[in-house]
């Protein structure tokens, strides 16, 4: 990751400053099965609290990695899944307004177990699965598609 | 907003009973432009990958939701 901080010019030609945060893209694994969606914990430093969320990451050491690769990987050690079947989704800028990260969003199914292969950063994770459509949801349908 | 990078948060609305009125854009937003777009097209742009804003797709989740709620 690097912050840089860039002189820029305005359509009406007032100068201004932008901070920006690169990183490498990242990609976000929506793992599905049985109307059940896979998601992790973990602490998230910035707002100091422990927070759900869809498996995700960015290939270490800012190497540059096939997206596929990268959502395999990152499902792998997140939680121990592996997927017989990853679909891209979609594509997402994080927070385009502070940071030029983009991320590819997979679907994957045919899902089976095995054990996650964390890294060091990611020792306090956990992993569970939580219904896609809660029972105390009546008319709950939607699914990523 | 991005929980990996940043301590930003964010609340999302839902506004209706709207009427139009001229903009007051700050010196930033200059390049700024504004259009209404029909929700199948909205749908359709965030799966084509032309609207990535990921606080956009999460708040159209939202809204979704929240409808669904009613």
């Amino acid at each position: 990751m690097t912050v840089r901080e860039d002189d820029i010019r305005r359509s009406d030609g007032s100068p201004g400053i932008y901070g920006v945060v690169d990183k490498p893209d990242y990609a976000l694994v929506i793992p599905l099965q049985d109307d059940h969606l896979h998601l992790v914990e973990q602490f998230r430093y910035p707002i100091g609290l422990r927070r759900w969320e869809f498996p995700q990451g960015t290939a270490p050491n800012r190497a540059d990695s096939p997206p596929a690769e990268l959502a395999a990987r990152e499902l792998r050690e997140e939680t121990g899944l592996r997927a017989g079947k990853l679909e891209e989704i979609g594509l997402l800028d994080v927070a385009p307004g502070m940071s030029s990260q983009r991320g590819r969003v997979f679907l994957a199914t045919e899902l089976s177990d095995g054990p996650p292969e964390r890294e060091l950063e990611e020792q306090d994770m956990r992993s569970a699965w939580r219904p896609a459509c809660p029972a105390n949801v009546a008319a709950c349908s939607w699914r990523p598609s | 907003m991005a929980p990996g990078m940043s301590s930003q948060r964010g609340r999302v609305f839902l506004a209706t009973e709207l009427s139009d009125g001229p903009p007051e854009r700050e010196l930033e937003e200059q390049d700024m432009r504004s259009a209404w777009f029909s929700r199948e097209r909205v749908e359709a742009m965030i799966s084509s990958g032309e609207l990535t804003d990921a606080q956009s797709v999460a708040a159209y989740a939202l809204l979704v939701l929240h409808e669904r709620r009613r």
